[in-house]
């Protein structure tokens, strides 16, 4: 960090380097121009990256810089060239490591966001190996009531928000100011439930109606103009696990004729009939299962797998098998929309 | 609006001439700029390509324009294409920036990246002709703190 604040005022374009250009005449090897060097370390796996800011002053003050890590970044995300380099994450060996008492609250952008039983949050990025725990919210935990957590990007604030539920009190944190503040509460009779799923600038949740527990919805938050907002779901108003399957919203549901597992997707989301079944699983969870259901992924086997707090059933699609799954023997890299490795800075930048 | 040439003749930078389909040439969007803003007269100058360099970039375009080429035999090419001394593959990426040729650059680049990211910092310096402008102590300071990457 020292160098990277010491050199962010130059120019990314090394005069130096631009001399040698037009000075060197050697033709087999000319100078390569800024912008291919950074064509090609966008694609570079992180650790190379962090080995690479040695090479001079230039390549460290271009691989510190916030505009490269983000076109790094949206290299990683969109083209999921990390599904090369995944044998170089070491994401799998620090989840299976990790104290029993952190639990996961979501992902954006290589940060992950971690509650422990002291209820200390953290902001992790383990491709980097740095973190930081987020100052005291002096929100009281209430007594019967578990504190729900969400955790996102505003992307036209370039800021990493986490937001904390405490039923009748909500602040938010920002990574920028590094400081919590009161928001309002969601206007309406629901009560969150579960960890915020993280689609595209907004937090939503599956919500309770706290008069009768049997009914559910969608809740979202705008990170943004940070207004609460109701979500129509596909069918009935029964129990809901929320998830993100393609970089979309999705929703499990249990279906009523069947008892048989439906999971939908939503892509247009102020139109309700956007919501299309996905895919059916003949198998029943019980409603109390989807009560502590806390996620569902899709692996790259095919498998479709449902996280509970503490164990885990995996589905797999290609030969209708179920079956429970030990996290310490699991490998992360097989989750899509789990987690993509990047240079993101857990710390304010300013 | 550009009068239907049907080829053009490009001229690099050590004096050689290719006659292109334009169809072909205007996979370079240097080139498909040039055509469309109608100002090409008879010879297009490529000042920053060498004719060894061209002659590679004239046989990449060809394959890739071939009429009912199979994904498979593309792959094979590419894979085959980029497998050059790194010399070449460095004149290749500055002539594919050059003429503008998104689909050939990122390939390229991407031949770099399978190349380089298991290199050494000393290695990338002498690939690509840096100098190492830190002093010993800075540099011991910038390896310290991501220290286990190196190992």
């Amino acid at each position: 960090m020292l160098f990277a604040r010491k050199f962010n005022g130059e120019n990314l374009v090394s005069d130096e380097a631009s001399h040698q250009n037009s000075n060197r005449s050697n033709p087999a090897n000319p100078s390569m121009p800024t912008e291919i060097i950074v064509e090609i370390l966008s694609r570079l796996p992180v650790k190379s990256l962090l080995k690479f800011r040695c090479v001079s002053k230039s390549w460290l003050a271009l691989i510190s810089s916030s505009e490269f890590i983000k076109s790094h970044l949206s290299l990683s995300a969109n083209n999921k060239i990390h599904l090369r380099n995944i044998e170089e994450s070491n994401l799998d060996y620090l989840m299976k490591n990790l104290d029993i008492s952190f639990l996961f609250e979501g992902s954006v952008n290589g940060l992950i966001c971690l509650v422990n039983r002291a209820k200390n949050i953290y902001l992790w990025n383990p491709t980097i190996r740095k973190y930081k725990k987020l100052p005291d919210h002096k929100i009281e935990p209430k007594p019967l009531s578990r504190s729900i957590y969400g955790f996102g990007y505003d992307k036209i604030h370039d800021d990493y928000k986490v937001v904390l539920y405490n039923f009748d009190e909500v602040a938010m944190y920002s990574l920028k100011n590094d400081s919590w503040r009161r928001i309002d509460c969601p206007r309406n009779e629901g009560r969150l439930m579960n960890t915020g799923k993280f689609v595209n600038g907004k937090l939503y949740w599956a919500t309770t109606n706290d008069l009768d527990l049997r009914v559910w919805s969608i809740t979202s938050f705008d990170l943004t103009d940070e207004k609460w907002r109701k979500v129509e779901r596909p069918c009935g108003n029964d129990v809901l696990v929320l998830g993100v399957l393609e970089s979309n919203l999705s929703i499990m549901i249990r279906s009523n004729a069947t008892t048989n597992i439906e999971v939908w997707v939503i892509k247009e989301y102020e139109n309700k009939e956007s919501w299309m079944k996905m895919f059916t699983i003949n198998y029943t969870l019980d409603r109390v299962e989807y009560f502590i259901a806390q996620s569902f992924y899709l692996t790259k086997r095919g498998e479709f797998l449902i996280m509970f707090r503490p164990y885990n059933i995996i589905y797999d699609s290609n030969d209708n098998s179920i079956g429970c799954l030990d996290l310490r023997t699991f490998d992360f890299g097989l989750l899509t929309d789990f987690y993509i490795q990047s240079l993101v800075f857990p710390f304010s930048q300013n | 609006m550009s009068s239907s040439t049907k080829f053009l003749t490009l001229k690099t930078c050590d004096d050689k001439k290719f006659v292109l389909d334009e169809a072909i040439a205007v996979r370079s969007q240097t080139i498909k700029n040039m055509v469309e803003d109608d100002c090409v007269s008879n010879v297009i100058p490529l000042p920053n390509v060498d004719s060894k360099t061209m002659t590679k970039v004239i046989e990449y375009w060809k394959k890739h324009s071939e009429e009912g080429i199979s994904k498979d035999m593309l792959m094979d090419f590419d894979k085959a294409f980029v497998k050059v001394h790194h010399s070449i593959l460095h004149a290749l990426i500055l002539a594919a920036n050059f003429l503008n040729d998104k689909e050939m650059l990122d390939m390229m680049c991407q031949e770099v990246v399978d190349r380089i990211k298991g290199k050494t910092p000393e290695e990338i310096r002498k690939e690509f002709d840096i100098k190492n402008d830190f002093t010993p102590e800075e540099e011991e300071e910038i390896r310290k703190e991501n220290a286990w990457a190196f190992e």
